[in-house]
């Protein structure tokens, strides 16, 4: 874990976005919003028989809350809805790999929230 | 008075004993040595309930409250510290000036605000427009931050009861026509309420001449403790009106079937007060007086003037409320740079700084924006802090924009 939220690999992620983009075949689309800070994130997925077949995001907010979406698609893909809805924060802090203050927490949620909500409709 | 300002910075402890850049001022001022002093004194070789006891220690503590509501008073001239009540901010102040309204009020009156309020002006009113069946007018704000007074005007009518509007923005820093917009509200016979929370301690205030109803701000944002607010209510009115809360302290007469109420301002302000907050307001105020208020309000302006040509000279910065009426307040976006981005890549070179809606979420979206930064500046401040706050901002932006 790194203490700095905003370290070279986090910066490069935020510059080089690989799913900010929206798929045409979505399956499941949702939006989150975090009414304090305006962050938004929505979230199109692809789903067959239960497996991520491919998933997206758009979203305008802070550079936090747009990486843990980008990185929170990248992890996804490929796995079953039923995990996803048990994923917990710290195993995508983990992937994040740093120490948000805890003001800063509700931004990098609100990707993991939002997809949440998807795969429990 | 010819104190300087570095020998000013130097009264408030939290800023000598650490790195920090405080350029928050507008959430809560800091403290200077004096006001804590006053605490440490008052719990130390003080304390003791007040108005009850019959010994000296209480009738000590008692004088020092009553002298504490003396000195706020005078500070913003009402004619009688009768009318002060002590709250626990100015939020409560301006909920219990619209719970103090609702009698006033009948199906299909009107209450005027404006959209630059903060949360605790608006939500209130929205409440008791709720529960009266009243209506609420919103004044719009122009491009440069004012109130648009054309539209302030055309928004009066015989129904409307409540002119609520905030002294100074908090966000935009705008300095409203308090005279104007009171005088117009007066001869509408509308009741007054100000929301001062960014006024007092920053420029003159008079309630005596603006001849408001209500008038709220909190003691920490004016260089006092935390916990304690103001609300200065006309004395006629206060006579009038039945209070809020009930208890201990608000009565000079119970049997167990009737009660009267105690004077002015006590039948307000039930149950034991923050009696150390009121001592270290007066300390506050005291401190205040000493530097005056006009050299306050100058020295802010100076910070102002320089933080503002400051940032026009960075293309990628916009900045919003550009009054010549203002306060030591700036807030701006980043082209490109989330405000959260900004406060806490700010936070790692220990400058603090404001970012969010500011609780003035109608007021941020009608600038097309969902969030905002804030500095705001406080005597205390240098150009150091300032140029600290630029180097950092340049930083941030070659860092994030694009890789």
């Amino acid at each position: 874990m790194d203490d700095d939220m905003y370290r070279q690999y986090i910066l490069d992620v935020y510059h080089h976005m690989q799913h900010k983009y929206i798929i045409d075949n979505a399956t499941h689309t949702y939006t989150g919003f975090n009414a304090s800070c305006g962050d938004q994130v929505k979230i199109f997925l692809h789903a067959e028989d239960g497996i991520i077949q491919d998933i997206s995001f758009t979203g305008e907010g802070c550079l936090l809350s747009q990486v843990s979406a980008e990185m929170i698609c990248a992890f996804a893909k490929g796995k079953r809805m039923k995990e996803i809805e048990e994923m917990h924060l710290d195993t995508l802090l983990d992937i994040l790999g740093i120490h948000p203050t805890p003001t800063r927490l509700k931004c990098i949620e609100l990707a993991l929230v939002t997809l949440k909500k998807i795969s429990t409709d | 008075m010819n104190r300087d300002w570095a020998n000013i910075r130097k009264d408030f402890p939290i800023l000598n004993d650490t790195s920090h850049v405080y350029l928050d001022s507008a959430a809560t001022s800091q403290k200077p040595q004096s006001v804590i002093n006053a605490i440490t004194k008052y719990y130390t070789n003080q304390n003791a309930n007040i108005h009850r006891g019959i010994y000296s220690l209480s009738e000590e503590a008692t004088m020092l409250y009553i002298a504490s509501k003396e000195a706020t008073a005078s500070f913003i001239n009402a004619s009688s510290y009768r009318s002060i009540i002590y709250t626990r901010n100015a939020t409560e102040g301006l909920n219990m000036s619209a719970l103090l309204l609702e009698n006033e009020l009948e199906e299909g009156d009107e209450i005027v605000t404006t959209v630059m309020e903060h949360h605790s002006n608006l939500i209130p009113w929205m409440k008791l427009a709720q529960r009266k069946k009243c209506k609420i007018t919103y004044v719009k704000v122009n491009e440069i931050g004012e109130i648009d007074m054309e539209e302030f005007k055309n928004s009066l009518n015989s129904k409307t009861k409540i002119v609520a509007f905030s002294h100074i923005s908090n966000v935009l820093g705008t300095i409203n026509p308090i005279d104007d917009i009171c005088q117009i509200a007066k001869r509408n016979g509308a009741y007054i309420v100000i929301d001062g929370a960014q006024a007092v301690g920053h420029i003159p205030v008079d309630v005596g001449k603006y001849d408001c109803d209500f008038y709220a701000f909190s003691s920490h944002k004016m260089f006092g403790p935390t916990g304690l607010g103001v609300l200065y209510i006309k004395e006629e009115l206060l006579d009038r009106f039945d209070p809020i809360f009930y208890g201990g302290e608000m009565v000079s007469h119970v049997a167990l079937d009737e009660f009267k109420y105690n004077e002015l301002p006590w039948k307000f302000e039930a149950g034991t007060p923050h009696i150390a907050g009121g001592i270290a307001l007066h300390a506050a105020i005291i401190y205040l007086q000493e530097i005056g208020i006009e050299n306050i309000e100058k020295r802010n302006l100076q910070l102002l003037q320089i933080l503002q040509t400051q940032l026009q000279d960075l293309p990628y910065i916009k900045m919003y409320g550009t009054s010549p009426q203002k306060s030591s307040v700036v807030s701006f976006t980043m082209d490109g740079v989330h405000s959260h981005d900004i406060a806490s890549l700010l936070d790692r070179d220990h400058i603090c700084i404001r970012a969010g809606n500011h609780c003035a979420e109608p007021l941020v979206h009608s600038l097309s924006c969902n969030s905002l930064a804030r500095v705001s500046l406080h005597i205390y401040n240098n150009e150091e802090d300032i140029q600290k706050l630029l180097i950092s901002l340049k930083n941030i932006y070659h860092k994030l924009k694009n890789g």
